[in-house]
């Protein structure tokens, strides 16, 4: 089965790890006939798209568990929906086709909504101009901790799509359209960081992943390969 | 309180998840209700881990008039969050600022978690001392097993329960709900509860000191309050089974998992063992409600692990036929089940057998001494033999992780005493390597736990002195160079500077209030977190109010001394405890008291023990 979750409110500030271990108890709440993992230390069988970061928000969470009995969609987010807790629930599933890659492989960007909070109010030309310069910049640079210890990526190739939705005031919106792999892609935060430093302010942002784009699977949010050309291949 | 605001603390924190609730089973109530707020002085993933805190939960909040919220103590990155952003302390369930609650309600497991009562006050607005506050600020009250001995903390609390808290917190609940609607002034309120067996008013009494600095008596100021206080007892645990819908965590804790408490009390005796005496007499939990609350449990949780709790589960009467069916039940529903402690004797074999088909988990073992001689003294009846007996089925079974805890600094412990702990490691090392390679498990994994011993009160070893850090730490080395050469095993010993804390609080007087309160204003928080502790200002705080930590832990006590927790009576009599203390040092034991009554509660309450 492949369904997709919300996340929001406060349980939004539990980590991806916890979040499967939510889902995993809410399954057997839900009394699913479910595919267990060998062992000692059996746990369903689950595979989620990607992590979403500690504290965003998301209306879009896609993962796939393994059933041993066919079941229909609507009857198992009704159930699935009787067992979460408050600030997550299911709105859509549908059953895997045969032989269908897993999600991870096929997920290519994701879309965020980005709320910027401010002490001092921005003028919107200020917001337009400083989200155009990140557009039309070759490259941005941006340190990113790894394994390794600090290395610099060009975070300019991740950006598929941005643009202020709201501005005034103290707070502002941003549209963004970031790539998405399952080793990585665009971080949110990452570009608020970046803009803010072109705006050279400082504010409070809170990021709502709205959308994640698939490609290989009707069933699927589609991937539309016009903006495939500034995607980097996997 | 503002949603952006919770957010940019949420966001500024390490684990927020620790302060946002909406966990499952999260209880939500309407409208205006008696706010009793529950608080654990320790993080979330140790207070939730807490079966008491849960049950008190449930029982309060099954109360129609009252709601009951969960506050924790904040983590450092907090409470500087909090403080930097001039916001109070609040609830998990509807973010209520702490001060706002009609009671505060503390669970003290540990000595060592009462500075945090102070932030957790201090974050809530109210004065440390309860005689500085006002009739409209919250009341504050404890209880758990700290409580028997009260007096370090008197001079902060209104009131005390000493003993089971599940059916007297609600009656006190309905006695403040009257008061409240009665507006009853704070003394009048108090003074009715102190009516109930088990709650204790500090304010009622004051201590008196002698000449030489040593705690001479308590004094009653108030004619009407009880001259002792009876330790609160539940009879019959079937008839308050009511656990409720446990909550579930939404991260990580201590103990995630399903825990059904299969009794209360242990018939063992052992001499340091304060929870033994404590939480007297046995009471078990019948095997029909056991299988019962197990399966709701689970179904209403969804954990995948049920733990069988009590301070020693082994013991329990039926545990032969419940342990197969309750695994049987479970193993349908891929639930395991575990359990924390294992009987040493001649059916651990039968035991182990069962547990097969669960993970190998480690298995635990306390022998607690490291000689025979030593062992009889604290009447721990565990011989090498049942030890040896016990590690090699467990070996023999395919177990490889054994752990074996012992206390350093225990009365009448001499060098002799230390090798033997390394003695019976080596022992157990050799029964590994002695199972043929074919039948046993790969890689030994031999864990010696050595914690320094800490005299506690209403034990026959609360007249004891404790060892002195440098003694323990002689000890310790001694001991780390006699386990040289046992093969697969490794030595951990725990820091002994924060035991001798522990000791001079556990038998401390009313005058440790203020060394809390000046030690919490040199920043002392956390002090069980090693990260954390800061001796060195405790040792200030001590002296600033002309005391010593050593005069509280190393002294040994006359036997005749006034001691500063008379005044509470846990049910097992002084009397008793002084014979314990007799035949320890005349290294005889006493039998267990399945075996037959010692008679180690006083007449008035002898027909409190249902044990035969």
């Amino acid at each position: 089965m492949i369904a997709a979750y919300r996340k929001e409110g406060g349980i939004s500030y539990t980590s991806h790890l916890d979040v499967q271990r939510i889902l995993h108890r809410a399954m057997r709440r839900a009394d699913l006939p479910l595919m267990y993992s060998q062992g000692f230390n059996p746990h369903p069988i689950t595979a989620f798209c990607t992590a979403l970061a500690t504290g965003y928000t998301g209306e879009c969470e896609w993962f796939e568990c393994g059933l041993t009995q066919e079941m229909e969609p609507e009857e198992f987010t009704r159930r699935m929906n009787a067992a979460l807790p408050n600030g997550m629930s299911v709105w859509g599933s549908f059953v895997a086709e045969e032989g269908m890659s897993s999600l991870a492989k096929l997920v290519r960007a994701a879309r965020y909504l980005i709320t910027l909070t401010t002490k001092e109010p921005l003028q919107e030309g200020e917001l337009e101009t400083a989200v155009e310069k990140m557009l039309t910049a070759t490259e941005i640079t941006v340190d990113k901790k790894s394994k390794g210890g600090m290395r610099t990526v060009d975070m300019r190739p991740q950006i598929l799509e941005a643009k202020v939705i709201k501005a005034g005031g103290c707070t502002a919106r941003f549209d963004v359209l970031g790539t998405l792999f399952a080793d990585g892609g665009l971080r949110a935060d990452a570009f608020m960081h970046v803009l803010l430093d072109l705006l050279g302010t400082d504010g409070f942002v809170e990021v709502h992943r709205s959308e994640m784009l698939f490609e290989g699977c009707a069933k699927l949010p589609r991937f539309e390969a016009s903006s495939a050309a500034t995607v980097p291949q996997n | 309180m503002d949603t952006l605001e919770l957010k940019r603390l949420l966001t500024a924190v390490e684990k927020p998840a620790r302060y946002t609730g909406e966990e499952w089973n999260m209880i939500r109530k309407e409208g205006d209700r008696f706010r009793f707020a529950l608080c654990f002085p320790d993080v979330y993933e140790i207070g939730m881990s807490h079966l008491g805190s849960r049950i008190l939960y449930h029982v309060l909040n099954d109360m129609d008039e009252v709601y009951c919220e969960r506050v924790f103590a904040p983590w450092t990155d907090m409470e500087a969050e909090l403080r930097k952003a001039k916001l109070p302390l609040f609830s998990l369930e509807t973010k209520r600022a702490l001060g706002e609650f009609d009671v505060i309600g503390f669970s003290l497991l540990y000595e060592m978690c009462y500075s945090n009562i102070l932030t957790m006050l201090e974050l809530a607005g109210l004065p440390f001392l309860a005689s500085q506050r006002s009739e409209d600020m919250p009341l504050v009250i404890c209880g758990g097993p700290c409580a028997v001995n009260p007096e370090p903390i008197a001079a902060i609390m209104d009131a005390v329960v000493v003993g089971d808290g599940e059916e007297v917190t609600p009656l006190m609940v309905s006695i403040l709900i009257e008061a409240k609607r009665q507006k009853l002034s704070r003394h009048e309120t108090l003074m009715r509860l102190s009516k109930l067996r088990g709650v204790y008013i500090p304010s009622f009494y004051e201590a008196e000191y002698a000449q030489d600095g040593h705690f001479s008596k308590l004094v009653k100021t108030n004619g009407d309050a009880p001259d002792r206080v009876r330790r609160r007892i539940v009879k019959d645990l079937d008839t308050t089974a009511f656990v409720g819908r446990q909550v579930v965590p939404n991260m990580g804790i201590v103990h995630d998992r399903v825990a059904v408490e299969v009794m209360r009390g242990c018939t063992r005796g052992c001499r340091f063992c304060q929870a033994g005496y404590i939480y007297r007499p046995v009471r078990e939990r019948s095997e029909e409600t056991l299988k019962k609350q197990a399966m709701e449990l689970v179904e209403c949780t969804g954990y995948d692990e049920v733990s069988l709790l009590s301070l020693s589960t082994g013991d329990y009467s039926e545990l032969h036929t419940l342990l197969p069916e309750i695994m049987d039940s479970m193993a349908c529903k891929r639930v395991s089940v575990a359990l924390p402690s294992l009987r040493i004797d001649s059916s651990i074999r039968e035991d182990l057998e069962k547990m097969q088909s669960v993970r190998k988990g480690g298995l635990t073992f306390a022998p607690e001494a490291g000689t025979q001689r030593l062992r009889d003294v604290i009447n721990k009846n565990v011989t090498e033999e049942d030890l040896l007996t016990a590690v090699r089925a467990a070996f023999e079974l395919g177990w490889t992780g054994v752990k074996l805890y012992f206390m350093i600094g225990l009365p009448t412990e001499t060098d002799e005493d230390i090798a033997g702990i390394a003695d019976l490691a080596r022992k157990v090392s050799r029964e590994y390597y002695s199972v043929p390679k074919e039948k046993r498990g790969k890689g030994l994994r031999l864990t010696v736990s050595a914690s320094t011993f800490v005299p506690k009160p209403f034990t026959a070893f609360q007249w004891s002195a404790q060892n002195s850090l440098d003694e323990i730490r002689r000890k310790q080395r001694l001991l780390n160079a006699c386990m040289k050469g046992v093969r697969g095993a490794e030595l951990h010993c725990h820091p002994s500077q924060l035991s001798v804390l522990e000791a001079a609080f556990s038998r401390g007087d009313r005058r440790l209030s203020s060394v809390l309160i000046s030690a919490y204003q040199k920043g002392c928080r956390f002090d069980s977190w090693a990260e954390h502790f800061k001796p060195q200002e405790w040792e200030e705080a001590f002296t600033e109010n002309g005391l010593t930590i050593e005069e509280y832990a190393l002294r040994e006590r006359d036997i005749d001394e006034p001691l500063p927790w008379a005044h509470i009576d846990v049910l097992v009599t002084q009397e008793y405890l002084k014979r314990e203390y007799d035949k320890a040092k005349q290294e005889r034991t006493t039998r267990d008291c399945r075996e037959g009554c010692n008679g180690c509660f006083g007449k008035d309450d002898e027909n409190d023990c249902r044990v035969p």
